[in-house]
């Protein structure tokens, strides 16, 4: 069981220029088709890193095996040093990995406050233990406060398929933070959302890339190039261009890559 | 459950349904038939209900987990045929074994649909089929007698004030069901798997883990119904669940359970047989062809469903509006009785002229 909050180090911890994930040689073949192809990068501490490409470029691809949810042909990961491998996203829930995703993985009938903990339910004991069971309480307390924290006032109890894209994803970040995670993946986080709901989104990820690093999968260079300190341009399963963003780096000498 | 639970099940508009359509039958089978209302027959109800919850709660499992389950019928067989043949040995270890039985069906059930990654429909439409056919070669195609003295007072047994115990084994099969569900994290899981199973694959849940122990827990279900009617019967037989799938399948759906999964209720799906059942013993009680009985549910279950696509559509059900249609819908005859209300002033306006 996974409880909650166990995720990854305290934010002390997480300051410096160390490596916290790091890919060596992914390579990813579906029957004859390469999605990857002997791709390596690292994530550091503090920073966002920024994955852009075209559709079929293999960025969501490497969340995906980076969230345990395909594994690779060849390569390997590496958490803060140690080597790892997931089996299931479970895997890398364990290691403190949290995703959000383009779809924001909601269930559409349970409520703000269930979704907000799917997969993760905190539990109460009882009987000396013998029994476990879930803390609705803690779930609808804890949801409601820390979305007020973020900025979303939203009725916990009401079922998701209520409310619009931008809360629901509002929901799924917040979720992603809450775990207080080592690595945040964002796989196109923002594809759904009005321009406001984005900056807002953006705002907070600055503020907590110091916390949690973060990759954000983008195809749109413009939202890249104004989150990220450092992008990578993926073409056709490689990658192409390296940089850091506040190198006075222009957005067309980026466009030759994709 | 806190109160905000029970105010959500009660209120919710199938909860509404049942709870309206069980007065309604009760009213309706208490003028029918002097029999009906009577504390004796409400026992035979609550014992004729105990096997068809038992097997509906089951099935509304695997329905909230998004699969289905219909081989339920030929595993309580099984687990029937099983024990009849295994006495009079000793009585934990037929019951051990005729549970085994059932439980390796619900292994089978979930390896294929989980594993093999084949529909659930059409597993379970195979073990069905297959498990009925183990059951015709073990039984030679006769109906074996259980000589056991126990199993039949552990599963059919008279307790408190004549009770018979099958209706404590489905009011256990409710309430742990019901904590299951809502209370431990596996049925919080369910919901999820049954709602988005990509997303709850996502979010770390082992959907495909969920589901084997759906299908499992379905077939232990299904494996103490079979106990509880080789103990009634006081023998097994093959076939003997016949009449049981419609109804058990009914039931959960009846209670607002999808087809699609990730919703449904046990104590509604506990509502739901209440219906079914009041309505099969109404129409013995009245000595109706039992062909009665299928329309009966039938069309209960078409109401039921077309509520709740109405409710879907519209996100409310539109009672007034319903009502207004209702006011304006002639072939009620509403209309005419108030004319025929006008005329009837009129003639007694005339009569004093």
């Amino acid at each position: 069981m996974i409880s909650p909050k166990s995720g990854g180090p305290s934010p002390k911890e997480g300051r410096g220029s160390g490596v916290v994930l790091e890919c060596r040689n992914i390579s990813k073949n579906f029957a004859h088709i390469q999605a990857l192809n002997d791709v390596s990068f690292k994530l550091r501490k503090g920073e966002i890193l920024g994955l852009v490409g075209d559709n079929g470029a293999g960025e969501s691809t490497l969340i995906k095996i980076n969230r345990g949810v395909m594994s690779p042909t060849s390569g390997e990961i590496y958490v803060e040093g140690e080597k790892k491998k997931f089996n299931s996203p479970r895997d890398s829930i364990r290691e403190g990995i949290q995703c959000v995703y383009q779809e924001s993985a909601l269930v559409e009938q349970l409520t703000v406050a269930e979704n907000f903990f799917i997969g993760q339910e905190p539990v109460k004991p009882y009987a000396k233990g013998l029994f476990k069971f879930v803390d609705y309480k803690k779930m609808r307390e804890e949801a409601n406060k820390y979305l007020a924290r973020m900025g979303f006032h939203l009725d916990v109890m009401e079922e998701i398929r209520n409310f619009s894209g931008g809360e629901r994803q509002a929901v799924a970040v917040t979720r992603a933070l809450y775990f207080t995670p080592r690595i945040l993946l964002l796989d196109e986080p923002t594809t759904a959302l009005s321009e406001k709901a984005q900056t807002r989104l953006f705002t907070l990820f600055q503020k907590t890339k110091e916390i949690c690093p973060m990759i954000f999968v983008t195809h749109d260079l413009d939202d890249a190039i104004q989150l990220c300190d450092r992008i990578i341009i993926l073409k056709l399963g490689g990658i192409t261009f390296e940089s850091e963003i506040k190198s006075g780096l222009r957005k067309e000498h980026i466009l030759q890559h994709m | 459950m806190d109160t905000l639970e029970v105010k959500k099940t009660l209120l919710d508009i199938n909860g509404i349904v049942l709870a309206i359509s069980i007065v309604g039958l009760i009213i309706l089978f208490s003028y029918s038939s002097r029999y009906f209302f009577a504390l004796m027959n409400f026992r035979v109800i609550l014992e004729t209900m105990s096997v068809l919850a038992i097997l509906a709660i089951g099935a509304h499992f695997l329905l909230v987990g998004g699969e289905i389950d219909i081989s339920f019928v030929s595993v309580l067989e099984l687990s029937a045929m099983v024990v009849a043949l295994s006495s009079p040995g000793n009585t934990f270890y037929i019951i051990l074994v005729a549970l085994l039985a059932a439980i390796a069906v619900g292994i089978v059930n979930g390896f294929f649909t989980t594993k093999v990654g084949i529909p659930s429909f059409l597993v379970t439409l195979a073990t069905m089929v297959g498990v009925r056919g183990i059951v015709f070669l073990i039984s030679n195609y006769r109906s074996v007698l259980l000589r056991n003295d126990l199993v039949p007072q552990i599963f059919y047994g008279r307790f408190l004030g004549g009770i018979s115990s099958a209706v404590f084994w489905m009011l256990g099969a409710i309430v742990v069901s019901a904590i299951i569900l809502k209370y431990t994290r596996f049925g919080r899981w369910t919901y999820g798997t049954g709602g988005n199973e990509r997303a709850a694959r996502l979010m770390g849940i082992p959907t495909d883990r969920v589901k084997f122990t759906l299908f499992i827990i379905s077939a232990i279900m299904a494996g103490i119904a079979g106990l509880i009617l080789a103990s009634r019967s006081l023998a097994a037989r093959p076939r003997m669940g016949d009449g049981y799938l419609m109804p058990a399948i009914a039931a959960p759906i009846l209670g607002g359970a999808l087809l699609s999964g990730g919703r449904g209720s046990v104590i509604r799906t506990t509502l739901g047989c209440l219906v079914l059942t009041i309505i099969i013993n109404g129409v013995n009680l009245l000595g109706l062809e039992p062909a009665y009985r299928e329309t009966f549910m039938g069309s209960i279950l078409v109401g039921s469903l077309s509520i709740r696509a109405l409710q879907q559509k519209g996100g409310k059900i539109p009672f007034k509006e319903a009502v207004k249609v209702f006011k304006r819908w002639k072939f009620f005859g509403m209309h005419n009785r108030k004319i025929g209300g006008e005329d009837e002033k009129e003639e007694k306006v005339g009569d004093k002229v």
